[in-house]
C-alpha cells in the first residue's frame, strides 16, 4: 500500500474517532502523519479544528448516506479564512445566519503540529488511550458572540458527567498560540495568546481543576501578561533562608497573575459601586493552596473488593481530592481608576450618594495611586468535578461576590473615609494655593 | 564381562585373538567415565557396537603397548565429526552439537587471555563512567549513604575542597542528603545553600543563594571536551543575593569560557540583584546555556516569565499573526535561528534606578514599558570551536556567507514622564558625554510641560477620551449601533432620561460595528447566503495617554557579544542610549517647530485683525 495513501486514510480514521461524538467539530488534517520515532510519538501536521454548527446538505437525504461533511476541503479553506480575517489588523469576524443555531464557544483553529504518544494500558483502565499531547503553533478565533445565556439558566447544568473513558493526560504541552476572542454582548474583540503552557496532567473530568494547577502557563489577555507559576519558597521574605524542603503539594502554592488588565473584562454590565469604574487597569494575583480538612493524613486502606472496584473506575484519585479544600488568597488592586457615578442610585442613600462623590473625585484625581482589595475564597474540591471553565465551578460566583463586597467595604469604610475626606480636603486646599500662585506669577 | 564377551566374538575371525584381548578391551570401557561422561553414555547405549567395529584396528595397534595406553589419552574417543557422520536426524546432531559447545575446557586462561578480559573490563568501566557519569556519581554517593548513613558532609566536603569551593571562595553548605533519582537518572540536590565566603560588597562577585532543590545529571565527555561536568540543570526554588559588580568573564573568575550546559530549567527564583533590583524568575527553561555566548543564548531561551520590581516580564518565541497553513511555513524561513520577544511590563523608572544613571540622570520619574525584538542569528558549531588567534581562510569565506549579526528592535514607552536639570552632563558608559547641558534643556521642557498640559487638560475636561464619551452617554444614554444583543440595554435607553446604572456605559468596551455583506463570487452570484462580515470600531484604546514613544534598532555582531554577560558591558548599552536620544531629540524638534508655528499663526491672526480693526477706525 501507498504510505501516502496509508497516512491519509489513517488521517481520516483518527479525525473520524474524534469527531465521533460531536457532530460540529471538524478536524481535518492537512498533512497526514510523520512519526517521529526519536520521541516515540505520532505527528500531525497543519491541523484544523473547527467547532461549528453543520447545515446537512441536501443531497444527504437522496443518497439515504450519512454525509461526513466534516471532511470537505471547501470548509477547510472557510476555516482557515475565517481564522486569517479574525487575526487580521482590522478584526473582521465572518458570520453566517447558521452559526446562530450553535449556542456554544464557536472556533476555527489552524494548528502547526500536533504530537501525541499513545498508551493502550491506559486505555484498558478506562483513561482513554493518549497519554502525552503536545501543540505548537495555534492561531484563530474564537467566537464566543452566539453565547446566549438563557432566563435561570446554570452554567453547573453542563458540567462534564464523569464516564469511563474520558481522558487523562499525563502530560499537556502547549506553545506559541494566539487568537482573537470575540466575546458576546458586542464586547470589543481582542488578541489572547499564550506563549507556554505546561501541565502535569490534564483529565477531562478535572479540565479546570488541572488548568489552575499548572506547573507553568505565560502568556497575554487583552495585551495585559498573565502567568500561572508555581512558588516552592510560600514564606518568601519573612524568612530568609528556609532550610526545609518538603516536597508536599500542601506547601507549594500556585500563583496566577495577571498585571494591567483592562478593568472592563471584569465590570462591563455589572451594576453598582464597581461597574461606576469606566476606566482603569486591575492587578491580580491568586494564590491557591490544596489544603486537606483533616489533618491526621491518614490513607484510606482499600479492603473491600467492591469498593476496590468503583475506586478503579472513578477518576484516578477521586476519594483523595474529596477530602481537600482549595484555598484561594485574591489579591486586587485597581490602578489608574476613574468612575462615574449616576445622579441617583438605588445603592446609596442620600447622605452615602452625598459622600461618594468627592470618594470618586479622590479616585478620579491622579493622588489615588491604587485601590486594594483583599479576599480569601475557600472552595470544595468537589465544585470544580467536572468544570470547564471559571464559571461552572461557580469560582467566578465566589470570587465577584468577595471582591464586591471588599470594594464596597472600602467605600464605606468610616475610618478610611474620614482619613480621605481629610486629604481630599487638604489636597483641595494645595490645588487652590496653586491656583492662586499661578495667577499671581500671571499678574507679575 | 563374560557377558559382554559374546558380543564382541560374533563379529571376530580369530578365538585366540579374542581371549586375549578380553582383558585388554575392558580398559579403555572403565576409563571412559574419567575422560568423558558423554563417551561412557554413548558406549552403553546402541552405539556401543559401531564403535567397536569402527575401532578394531586402533584396539589391535594399542594392546601391543600398555604403558603407552595410559599416558595418551583413551584411544577410541569419537570425534564429532564421527559422531555426526554416524548420527541419525536432526535432534540427534543437535544433542551432539550442543553437547560438544558444553564441554568444559580444563586449560587455565593465558596471560594474554587474561590482560585482554582486563583490558576490556577496564574500559567498559570507563566508558560507564563517561557515558553514565551521573549514575556513577549516584552508586558512590549512595553506598557513602549506606555506609555513613547520611552523605551530605561526605558531599560537602567534596564540593568545598573542588576546584570551584577552593578557589574561587564558594561556600557550599549541603542541607540534605543527596538522594540519586535511578529512573530519571539524576542527582537530587535538597536545600542546598552556595555563597562566597567573604560577605562583603566589595568584591566583585557576592551571592548567596539557597536552593530548594537542584537536580542534576553529569557527563564527563563534556568534561573531556572541555565543557564542564555539569550536562543538565533543574533548579526549584531559590533564594537570595546576587551582586555582580564586575563581568566575571571579563575579569576571568570564570575561567573556562567553554563552558556549556545543555538545558536549565528554573522554576520560582527570586533574588535581589546588586542590592537593587528585585528579579523573580516563575519559569524559565534554556534549551542551551554557553558562557561565551551568555547573552545570546539567554535570548534565545524556549520561555522566560518572571518580575522585576514586581512588573513582569516575558522572553519568549515572537507570535506572528498568521494562521499556520501549507504555503506558510516557506514564507516563515528566515535567516534568524529564532526571534525571540522581550516584554517588560511598565515599571517605575525610580526604581530601575535610572535616574541614577550617568546616561539617563535627567530623568525624575516616572513609568517605563520595554518591548524588544530581538533577532538571534545562527550561530555555527564551528564557528565556536574557532580559536581567535588561529584565522582560517576558509573559515573565514564560511563566515562572509553566514549571518552573523543580531539585530534587536526596541520599543520604549515612557509613561508620565517626568524631568528635571541634572548637575552634569550625561554621560555614556565609556565617560562621553551625550548632550551639554543647554542642549538638553529642550528635552526637559518638552517632557514637562507634556506632563503639565495632560494634567491640565484632564482636570478641566478630563480626559479628552473620556470627554467624548461623557458627552455622548451620559446623560442621554445613547444606545451602541445596531447591536442586536444588545437591546436589553436599549430598551431602557429608548425611554429617555432614567437615571439607571446603564448610564454608564463603556463606550470602548462596546464599539461601534459595521455590517458589510459577503462579496459575490466571480460567475456573479452569491452562493454562500447569509454571509457577512463584522467589523469593530473605536477599538484602539491608547489614544493619548501621556506617552512618549521612542523606537530604536540595535545591530550588533554577535562576535562582539563573546565572553561578555553583563548588559552594560557591551556596547548594546550606548547605542540603544544614543538611539533613544535621537529618536527624543527629533520628537522634541517637531513639537517645537508646531509649537512656534502655532503660536506664530496665532499672533499673525491677533495682529491681523487688530491692524484690521485699526484699520477700520482710521477709516471711521
Amino acid at each position: 500500500m501507498n504510505t501516502v495513501l496509508a497516512q491519509e486514510y489513517v488521517a481520516l480514521k483518527v479525525g473520524e474517532t474524534i469527531t465521533e461524538n460531536n457532530p460540529n467539530l471538524q478536524v481535518i488534517f492537512e498533512n497526514a502523519i510523520v512519526p517521529d520515532w526519536k520521541g516515540g510519538k505520532i505527528t500531525f501536521n497543519n491541523v484544523f479544528v473547527s467547532k461549528r454548527p453543520q447545515v446537512n446538505n441536501a443531497g444527504a437525504g437522496v443518497t439515504g448516506k450519512k454525509i461526513k461533511n466534516t471532511f470537505s476541503k471547501g470548509s477547510q479553506r472557510e476555516a482557515a479564512e475565517r481564522a486569517k480575517l479574525a487575526l487580521s489588523e482590522k478584526q473582521l469576524l465572518i458570520n453566517e445566519n447558521s452559526f446562530d443555531k450553535g449556542n456554544y464557544a464557536q472556533y476555527d483553529l489552524t494548528i502547526d503540529q500536533v504530537n501525541v504518544s499513545l498508551n493502550f494500558s491506559k486505555w484498558f483502565s478506562g483513561k482513554g488511550i493518549i497519554d502525552e499531547l503536545e501543540i505548537n503553533g495555534v492561531r484563530g478565533v474564537v467566537d464566543r458572540t452566539h453565547v446566549i445565556w438563557k432566563e435561570h439558566d446554570d452554567p453547573r447544568n453542563y458540567l462534564n458527567v464523569h464516564k469511563p473513558g474520558d481522558f487523562e493526560l499525563d502530560k499537556f504541552v502547549m506553545n506559541d498560540v494566539l487568537f482573537t476572542l470575540y466575546q458576546p454582548n458586542g464586547f470589543r474583540p481582542f488578541k489572547v495568546s499564550i506563549f507556554n503552557c505546561e501541565l502535569p496532567r490534564l483529565r477531562k473530568h478535572w479540565f479546570f481543576y488541572d488548568l489552575l494547577n499548572a506547573t507553568a502557563i505565560s502568556g497575554t489577555y487583552d495585551n495585559s501578561l498573565f502567568t500561572i507559576h508555581k512558588k516552592f519558597t510560600p514564606d518568601s521574605g519573612k524568612k530568609q533562608h528556609n532550610y526545609i524542603y518538603v516536597d508536599d503539594p500542601i506547601t507549594i502554592v500556585t500563583t496566577m497573575r495577571v498585571d494591567n488588565l483592562n478593568i472592563d473584562h471584569l465590570n462591563a454590565g455589572i451594576k453598582g459601586p464597581f461597574g461606576w469604574i469606566t476606566r482603569g487597569q486591575v492587578d491580580m494575583v491568586g494564590n491557591i493552596r490544596v489544603v486537606p480538612i483533616s489533618a491526621t493524613g491518614k490513607i484510606p486502606v482499600i479492603v473491600n473488593p467492591k469498593e476496590f472496584l468503583e475506586n478503579l473506575l472513578l477518576s484516578s484519585d477521586y476519594d483523595h481530592m474529596k477530602n481537600n479544600k482549595m484555598i484561594i488568597d485574591f489579591y486586587l488592586k485597581l490602578h489608574n481608576v476613574e468612575a462615574q457615578v449616576p445622579l441617583l442610585t438605588s445603592e446609596l442613600s442620600y447622605i452615602n450618594n452625598a459622600l461618594i462623590r468627592p470618594i470618586v473625585g479622590y479616585i478620579n484625581s491622579r493622588k489615588a495611586t491604587y485601590i486594594p482589595i483583599n479576599c480569601r475564597i475557600v472552595k470544595n474540591l468537589d465544585d470544580f468535578a467536572g468544570s470547564w471553565t471559571i464559571y461552572d465551578s461557580l469560582l467566578m460566583d465566589n470570587l465577584s461576590e468577595k471582591v464586591y463586597d471588599s470594594f464596597a467595604a472600602y467605600v464605606v469604610d468610616d475610618e478610611r473615609r474620614s482619613l480621605r475626606v481629610k486629604r481630599i480636603g487638604f489636597w483641595s486646599l494645595q490645588l487652590m494655593l496653586q491656583l492662586i500662585l499661578m495667577s499671581l506669577g500671571a499678574l507679575a | 564381562m563374560k557377558k559382554v564377551l559374546p558380543s564382541i566374538t560374533r563379529y571376530s575371525t580369530s578365538r585366540y585373538f579374542l581371549s586375549n584381548t578380553t582383558k585388554v578391551s575392558r580398559i579403555p570401557i572403565t576409563k571412559i567415565p574419567i575422560f568423558s561422561p558423554i563417551f561412557y553414555q554413548l558406549h552403553n547405549t546402541h552405539n556401543f557396537s559401531t564403535f567397536q567395529r569402527l575401532n578394531y584396528a586402533t584396539y589391535k595397534n594399542h594392546n601391543e603397548d600398555l604403558n603407552e595406553h595410559y599416558t595418551m589419552k583413551p584411544p577410541f574417543k569419537p570425534t564429532k565429526e564421527q559422531l555426526l557422520k554416524n548420527s541419525k536426524g536432526f535432534l540427534e546432531r543437535f544433542r551432539i552439537r550442543s553437547k560438544w559447545l558444553l564441554i568444559k575446557d580444563y586449560r587455565p586462561f593465558n596471560v594474554d587471555e587474561i590482560s585482554t578480559l582486563f583490558s576490556w573490563f577496564f574500559i567498559f568501566q570507563i566508558l560507564w563512567i563517561i557515558l553514565g557519569t551521573t549514575t556513577f556519581v549516584s552508586l558512590i554517593l549512595f553506598s557513602v549513604d549506606k555506609i555513613l548513613g547520611t552523605n551530605k558532609d561526605f558531599v560537602s566536603m567534596i564540593l568545598n575542597k573542588s576546584k570551584w569551593g577552593a578557589d574561587k571562595n564558594i561556600q557550599f553548605v549541603v542541607m540534605g542528603d543527596v538522594s540519586p533519582n535511578w529512573r530519571k537518572g539524576f542527582l537530587a540536590f535538597k536545600c542546598l545553600r552556595i555563597k562566597t565566603k567573604n560577605a562583603n560588597s566589595s568584591e566583585p562577585i557576592f551571592f548567596d543563594l539557597t536552593i530548594k532543590k537542584l537536580e542534576l545529571t553529569l557527563s564527563l565527555r563534556k568534561w573531556l571536551n572541555g565543557q564542564g561536568l555539569i550536562n543538565e540543570i533543574n533548579l526549584r526554588g531559590i533564594e537570595g543575593n546576587i551582586n555582580l559588580w564586575e563581568d566575571p568573564m571579563a575579569n576571568n573568575w570564570i575561567k573556562n569560557h567553554n563552558y556549556q550546559i545543555n538545558k536549565i530549567v528554573c522554576q520560582d527564583c527570586h533574588f535581589i540583584y546588586n542590592e537593587d533590583l528585585n528579579i523573580n524568575i516563575f519559569n524559565m527553561t534554556l534549551p542551551k546555556l554557553r558562557f561565551k555566548y551568555c547573552m545570546v543564548d539567554f535570548f534565545n531561551a524556549t520561555v522566560v516569565s518572571g518580575s522585576i520590581n514586581d512588573s513582569l516580564f516575558t522572553i519568549h518565541k515572537r507570535q506572528h499573526s498568521l494562521a499556520y497553513t501549507k504555503d506558510l511555513s516557506h514564507d516563515l524561513a528566515s535567516s534568524w535561528e529564532r526571534i525571540s520577544r522581550l516584554r517588560i511590563d511598565q515599571t517605575s523608572i525610580r526604581d530601575l534606578g535610572l535616574p541614577r544613571s550617568k546616561s539617563f540622570n535627567w530623568i525624575d520619574d516616572g513609568k517605563l514599558e520595554i518591548t524588544a525584538d530581538i533577532m538571534i542569528p545562527k550561530i555555527e558549531s564551528v564557528d565556536t570551536d574557532n580559536n581567535d588567534h588561529t584565522p582560517n581562510n576558509n573559515m573565514e569565506d564560511h563566515d562572509s556567507k553566514v549571518n552573523k549579526y543580531i539585530v534587536m528592535d526596541f520599543k520604549f514607552k515612557f509613561k508620565d514622564l517626568s524631568a528635571k536639570l541634572p548637575s552634569e552632563n550625561p554621560h555614556l558608559s565609556n565617560d562621553a558625554t551625550i548632550l551639554k547641558l543647554d542642549e538638553l534643556k529642550p528635552l526637559i521642557t518638552y517632557v514637562n510641560s507634556k506632563k503639565t498640559w495632560y494634567h491640565s487638560m484632564r482636570q478641566k475636561y478630563g480626559d479628552p477620551f473620556l470627554s467624548s464619551l461623557r458627552s455622548s452617554t451620559y446623560i442621554s444614554n445613547e444606545s451602541p449601533a445596531n447591536n442586536s444583543s444588545r437591546n436589553s440595554g436599549n430598551a431602557l435607553g429608548d425611554m429617555g432620561w432614567t437615571f439607571t446604572d446603564d448610564q454608564i456605559q463603556h463606550k470602548s468596551s462596546y464599539p461601534e460595528i459595521t455590517v458589510f455583506s459577503w462579496p459575490e463570487d466571480e460567475d456573479g452570484n452569491n452562493s454562500e447566503g447569509g454571509k457577512e462580515i463584522i467589523k469593530y470600531h473605536n477599538i484602539d484604546r491608547d489614544t493619548n495617554n501621556n506617552e512618549i514613544i521612542l523606537t530604536c534598532r540595535v545591530v550588533e555582531n554577535v562576535q562582539d557579544l563573546r565572553n561578555k554577560l553583563l548588559f552594560k558591558e557591551t556596547k548594546i548599552y550606548d547605542m540603544v542610549t544614543m538611539e533613544l536620544y535621537y529618536d527624543l531629540m527629533k520628537v522634541v524638534e517637531d513639537w517645537e517647530y508646531k509649537k512656534n508655528h502655532d503660536w506664530t499663526k496665532l499672533w499673525t491672526a491677533t495682529f491681523m485683525s487688530q491692524l484690521l480693526i485699526l484699520g477700520l477706525g482710521s477709516i471711521a
